[in-house]
């Protein structure tokens, strides 16, 4: 069990995130490209100390017009890449997600402590309400 | 060693290291302007100033470092350096300087002021004066150090930028006391006589390098430095590609006459007084002239920066890097070799130092770097033993658990730990495979001498586009009135689209391994690769397109059915 002030890997917590959106029913399976919205989602949990350990390996540029991070753009870059997200012509609106589990997001949660699972599931909340797109009824 | 130490570390090697560079440097002997000639700009004129600085150990020590690191032994005329880069991003600095007056000339006083001027071109001057040999190959090494990565850390919670480890260390060189010392001795000397330099200065230029501002409406000044559309891609991207070989153009005449400072609202979540930025933007009119450069640098990562061979040699080099700094501790065994111990070290390192034929033939006690040296002096590079792409992997595009597998593959390229780790299972797997009865014969010299270090994992990163990210264009005529309209440029220019073509076609990842070893190891990529927690099954295309030509087939007998190799024929 880590210790609860361990640095989490931005990769894995992103990944684990993404799946667990999109195995959720309310949910569609994707969620918002806007580009200004993702970043201060992780920009806000930048600011408070019990989110630090899931986002203190990401580093913001907040010297521009709103604060940006680059590795959340290379992340999702990757995952565009290994085919986790697709993003589709040709609005390129949202992330649409093509995984329904994924084995090192499980790891992932599985490595967490207690207390850090539950301040994941708030994390996973907050994403899922912020830019996540709720399922037709 | 806490966080502030590792800056007070760190700025105190660099301080030594700048003041033994500028020993017995008498800076009026050099004070004499001076006109230039580069191949892609043209002729220039450089203050006396400027060329005291230019002339000064800390610079000529660029004319050793390849702006392109290790592409000349791909493009053989990619030899241009850093310090021609320097002298051209100068040119271009000071080009937008004048373009942004020129818009303006109907003001009393230029929106960016002669001292402003000529601090962008000291800081031009200097954005890379702290890069270390074969430029990006030596800072992936010394950048992902633990005390590196710290020290980025508290650069970031203090000024809020992330910048590149070899803006990291321009930035302790240029902030270094020994630095300002000679900076004033211009002065002092009466060859700094072209604005009213204080020592002030040296902080905002230093902040410029790293693309930080204190005053968010100067923000615009630190971005032809160091921003999305900086002076310094404009010159490295004509000067890679007409020094590589490749034809690549955009319209530098129709970006300066677009280019402003313009002035837009700052995200309230930034949560300080300053409502208002003033960042280096375009307006809808100039997009296209942006889109050029943005798929000119696209064009590059194909042709230059993700070229196989290119990456393949790097890699090698990075093994080199990696044992150099090895073998550099605890006790110093390498000689005449320069020690790198530390990521400053690396600032005492050029390209000729660390050219094969500088090194001693035999490096006592380490027969990896020695065996390298041979390879890399008779040119003989590592090959490809397997090509990973999004094409060449069955039901990528269709089946999660093959989705997931390759994304733990991509992975591999943040986490060096997993990286090895999965090198290490080729070479073991491999080397099973060379033991095996019908080949234990044949390859009793190569098992001999394989390992790991033979084994090379290539994942590169994908293009970053964040020029359009975080760009925003204004869309009405009244630019910078309270109720202006502004639009993200990727709002109108979706660059990801071109990212996401760029992944899924021309992306490739590569395992490379020694020649003899080359169908040993696509046969252990294709076993490893196929197991958990990949599952990957590649297309042929995958062993096809690395050109393992008939000679290596026959040598080792075999069709490259490897998989099959260990299963009992019927």
């Amino acid at each position: 069990m880590p210790a609860s002030n361990a640095t989490i890997e931005p990769r894995k917590f992103l990944l684990a995130l993404v799946a667990d959106l999109a195995q959720d029913k309310n949910f569609r399976a994707c969620f918002k490209a806007a580009h200004r919205e993702l970043h201060l989602f992780f920009w806000k949990l930048k600011q408070a100390a019990d989110y630090m350990p899931f986002v203190e390996d990401l580093l913001f540029d907040a010297n521009g017009n709103f604060p940006h991070c680059e590795q959340v753009d290379e992340l999702l870059q990757e995952f565009q890449l290994s085919g986790v997200l697709s993003r589709p012509n040709p609005t390129y609106k949202f992330n649409d997600i093509c995984i329904t589990n994924s084995p090192s997001g499980d790891e992932f949660k599985r490595s967490l402590s207690d207390r850090q699972r539950q301040i994941y599931l708030s994390i996973l909340d907050m994403f899922k309400h912020e830019l996540g797109v709720p399922a037709p009824k | 060693m806490t966080e502030p130490d590792v800056l007070a570390d760190f700025q105190d090697r660099v301080n030594q290291f700048v003041a033994e560079c500028l020993a017995n440097y008498d800076p009026l002997r050099h004070a004499k302007g001076k006109s230039i000639r580069d191949a892609i700009w043209g002729t220039n004129l450089y203050f006396p100033w400027e060329v005291a600085i230019l002339d000064c150990p800390l610079l000529q020590r660029l004319r050793d470092v390849r702006q392109t690191g290790l592409a000349f032994l791909v493009y053989p005329t990619a030899l241009h350096t850093r310090f021609d880069h320097t002298l051209g991003m100068m040119t271009v600095a000071s080009r937008i300087v004048r373009s942004i007056n020129e818009k303006y000339r109907h003001l009393e006083d230029p929106r960016v002021s002669h001292a402003d001027h000529m601090r962008i071109r000291l800081s031009a001057l200097l954005h890379d004066v702290g890069h270390s040999c074969l430029s990006h190959v030596s800072e992936t090494i010394y950048g992902s150090s633990g005390d590196f990565k710290a020290l980025t850390r508290q650069i970031n919670s203090v000024y809020g930028v992330r910048p590149k480890p070899h803006e990291i260390m321009s930035w302790l060189i240029v902030r270094s006391d020994p630095f300002k010392l000679f900076m004033d001795d211009l002065k002092k000397k009466n060859i700094l006589t072209d604005w009213s330099y204080d020592r002030g200065d040296m902080d905002s230029i230093a902040g410029n390098i790293i693309g930080y501002r204190k005053d968010p409406t100067e923000k615009f000044l630190a971005d032809i430095i160091n921003g999305p559309m900086d002076a310094d891609k404009l010159d490295y991207l004509v000067r890679d590609a007409y020094f590589a070989g490749p034809t690549v153009v955009y319209d530098l005449d129709r970006f300066l006459h677009t280019v402003d400072a313009i002035e837009y609202p700052r995200d309230p979540s930034l949560g300080d007084q300053d409502t208002r930025v003033v960042r280096l933007s375009i307006p809808i009119e100039g997009v296209t002239a942006l889109e050029q450069i943005i798929i000119s640098k696209l064009m590059l990562f194909s042709y230059l920066y993700h070229h196989q061979k290119i990456r393949c040699v790097e890699g090698m080099y990075h093994e080199v890097l990696k044992r150099w700094i090895e073998i550099s501790k605890p006790s110093p065994k390498v000689g005449k070799l320069p020690i790198l111990d530390h990521p400053v070290s690396f600032l005492r390192v050029s390209d000729g130092s660390l050219a094969p034929n500088a090194w001693p033939v035999e490096i006592p006690g380490d027969k990896a770097l020695s065996e390298l040296r041979g390879m890399l002096m008779r040119r003989e590079l590592y090959k490809r033993a397997l090509i990973i792409s999004r094409l060449f992997v069955l039901g990528v595009d269709t089946e999660p658990q093959v989705k997931s597998g390759f994304d733990a593959l991509i992975g591999c390229g943040e986490s060096t730990a997993d990286r090895d780790s999965l090198r290490q299972k080729l070479a073991d797997e491999a080397l099973r495979l060379m033991s095996l009865k019908h080949h234990k014969g044949k390859t009793e010299k190569l098992r001999k001498m394989f390992g790991v270090r033979h084994v090379l994992l290539d994942i590169p990163k994908s293009p970053t586009v964040e020029e359009t990210e975080a760009v925003m264009i204004p869309v009405s005529s009244e630019v910078g009135a309270p109720d202006a309209q502004y639009i993200p440029l990727i709002d109108v220019f979706p660059i990801g689209k071109w990212v996401d073509a760029y992944n899924a076609i021309k992306w490739r990842g590569h395992v490379f391994t020694i020649e003899e070893a080359v169908p040993y190891v696509n046969a252990a990529a294709l076993n490893v690769l196929s197991g958990p927690p990949y599952h990957l099954q590649f297309t042929s295309q995958a062993t096809d397109l690395c050109k393992i030509d008939g000679a290596m087939k026959g040598a080792y007998g075999t069709d490259l059915v490897w998989t099959a190799l260990d299963k009992p024929k019927a």
